[in-house]
């Protein structure tokens, strides 16, 4: 097993190497300068070029790259050329936020889809059941932005049940217990939109991963000795039916971050993705590459978190 | 007239359908359980709807699609404008007509992509394993990584916006999933009997793979698409509405909810960015009722 994990781990370094590259001369390739709207107007194209060879800009790509390598290994990612900081200083409150917001989303929906899931397959092809399969394809299939928009013309606006957009109410003055639910407010309606197409997607599995589970024969053995229904669903399927589930879960976190720019978008909420961006819209290199990088290496250990889960969870499961 | 063509379009397709696989029963099974499955045949039939609209697009649409009237700005509907009028005095019914021809052209063409990398990069990895198998399988993995719309972007940048360049976007990002679904198949099927005569009887690597693996797996291969052309028109429609899509003048339905990033036409101007919301809505839908139906058709496990 801890073999299993080290090699894993190891696994990361190549992977993220590659994705480094290809990151690199991607953005290398994007037309635009990083510096345009930072140059003084009045200095002579000599000078530009004088302070942008300090900076190294004309050197090769391949040198340009092992630069920042050699730096990103000692947790150096450079200085952002929009924010005029150092890039992790101007990323660590933006990876909190994009916390708080995915934390909320994956607990609202995970409270949310199991139940339902498994309601759903106990009674399965019920009126409940029909609803709630409906749903759930209907939670897949409208567009993320949409929804949002919708929730803030007709809750927000009309309604007037919860703030339109930020963080916080902004110059409020409030503190402490006021604060707190002031913020809590502000999170409801970005969560409801992150978290409805990974409620719909857990939600299916769940239930089908419920019904797998039922026609097993420990379930019939279980069944014959005399046990109660809730017994049988609760104790005997349902443990069973969650390993799977849970995989899917930690599945739904690369999803949750990189894919919360649409919704941190339409409720300017100052998260990664967003941050991410802005920094391809003003060619911010040093940027674009520290909040890719933080981006992967979380896909990947969230990856890593779901197999070992596997392993954790079902001791069927061995590996080498 | 549109219900009577509808009804031949679907005609049209049961025709193709047994024509193609004749004497094939699972295929036979397959489509007599999705005729039963009401959700996936509802959806075939909007589709069929939608599709038809947006082929006679010019034929049916009540105004040019970039045709502007400079007294009917920002109209509410009327009768002259069954859904309004934009900012620029452009017909939204229009407008939305034309639309759907490029989301559901980007839908298809995308996923059409992805479809020929992905079933390629399986395959091979499958089939030939090893070294090449480990290669392929860390592209995958490195591929999967991606946080998808800034990589999306990124490119979109560097190409430039149209709708070409969505359609290699969108199908250059996500064939991976599909990539895995048939690695995995066709390592379990390359070791049945039939393939090990194949070998013997001297065929080739790629015609093993395109006469007798493929078609033994073309059934996941088929739901994948049919899901993927509806993930392939919420990405169109994502990519658009940031500004990185479809670009005005040519309509597409993410570009036209963008307008509701105004505050005054998000609040006052419900008909230039609903509509188009719920038709996508609508559509992408449709999709899924099909694939999943397809999907529980043509799952062998669930004979009767």
């Amino acid at each position: 097993m801890r073999k299993y994990i080290i090699r894993r781990l190891l696994l990361i370094i190549p992977v993220l190497l590659g994705i480094s590259i290809i990151i690199f001369s991607l953005i290398h390739a994007m037309p635009g300068d990083p510096f345009a709207h930072l140059i003084d107007p009045n200095m002579t194209p000599e000078d530009k070029d004088r302070m942008l060879e300090a900076v190294g800009y004309f050197d090769p790509l391949p040198v340009q790259y092992l630069r920042w390598v050699a730096g990103a290994v000692q947790g150096e990612f450079g200085h952002s050329i929009r924010f005029k900081e150092d890039v992790l200083k101007v990323m660590w409150p933006r990876i909190q936020n994009t916390f708080v917001l995915s934390l909320s989303a994956m607990i609202f929906s995970t409270l949310l889809a199991i139940p339902l899931g498994i309601i759903s397959a106990t009674k399965q092809y019920s009126v409940f059941d029909y609803i709630a399969t409906v749903a759930a394809f209907i939670g897949l299939s409208i567009p993320v932005f949409f929804f949002g928009l919708m929730l803030i013309k007709f809750v927000a606006f009309d309604l007037g049940l919860f703030p339109i957009a930020g963080m916080q109410t902004v110059a409020s003055g409030y503190t402490g217990w006021q604060l707190l639910v002031d913020k809590a407010r502000h999170l409801v309606l970005p969560t409801l939109v992150l978290g409805l197409a990974s409620t719909a997607s857990l939600m299916r599995y769940t239930r089908s991963s419920m019904l797998e589970c039922v026609k097993q024969d420990y379930i019939r053995t279980a069944r014959a000795k005399g046990l109660s229904e809730r017994v049988v669903i609760y104790k005997h399927a349902l443990r069973n039916a969650l390993i799977p589930v849970i995989t899917i879960l930690s599945m739904q976190i690369p999803r949750l971050i990189s894919g919360a720019l649409l919704t941190e978008t339409i409720f300017v909420w100052p998260g990664l993705a967003r941050l991410s961006f802005q920094a391809v819209m003003n060619r911010d290199y040093p940027m674009i590459m520290g909040t890719v990088t933080v981006m992967s290496i979380v896909v990947m250990l969230s990856n890593l978190f779901a197999d070992l889960m596997y392993a954790v969870l079902d001791p069927r499961i061995r590996y080498q | 007239m549109i219900n009577k063509d509808e009804n031949k379009l679907v005609n049209n397709k049961n025709v193709e359908n047994k024509t193609m696989l004749k004497g094939i029963s699972p295929w036979k099974i397959a489509f007599s359980r999705l005729k039963k499955n009401k959700l996936a045949l509802t959806g075939l039939v909007v589709l069929s709807i939608l599709i038809f609209l947006a082929i006679t697009a010019d034929f049916i649409a009540p105004h040019g699609r970039d045709h502007i009237d400079l007294f009917n700005v920002n109209t509410a509907p009327s009768s002259e404008y069954l859904l309004g009028t934009d900012e620029l005095g452009r017909d939204v019914l229009s407008r939305l007509i034309f639309g759907g021809q490029v989301s559901l052209s980007v839908g298809l063409i995308a996923t059409s992509i992805a479809l020929v990398i992905g079933v390629m990069m399986g395959a091979i990895a499958g089939y030939t394993g090893g070294l090449v198998d480990n290669a392929i399988m860390r592209i995958v993995d490195i591929v999967m990584c991606f946080p998808f719309f800034v990589i999306a972007i990124v490119i979109a940048s560097i190409l430039g916006p149209s709708i070409w360049n969505v359609m290699f976007v969108i199908g250059a990002l996500s064939w991976t999933g599909l990539a895995r679904i048939v690695r995995a198949e066709i390592l379990t099927l390359k070791e049945k009997e039939f393939i090990e005569a194949a070998k013997s009887l001297g065929l080739e690597g790629h015609e093993i793979i395109t006469k007798h693996l493929l078609p033994n797996i073309l059934a996941p291969i088929l739901v994948f698409a049919t899901l993927g052309i509806a993930g392939a028109i919420l990405v169109e429609a994502g990519l658009s509405f940031l500004g990185f899509g479809v670009r005005q003048p040519q309509p597409s339905w993410g570009n036209m909810i963008s307008a509701a990033q105004s505050m005054t036409v998000l609040r006052l101007r419900w008909w230039q960015w609903i509509p188009p919301g719920l038709l996508i809505f609508i559509t992408v839908l449709s999709i899924n009722f099909l694939g999943d139906g397809l999907r529980d058709a043509l799952d062998p496990r669930l004979k009767q």
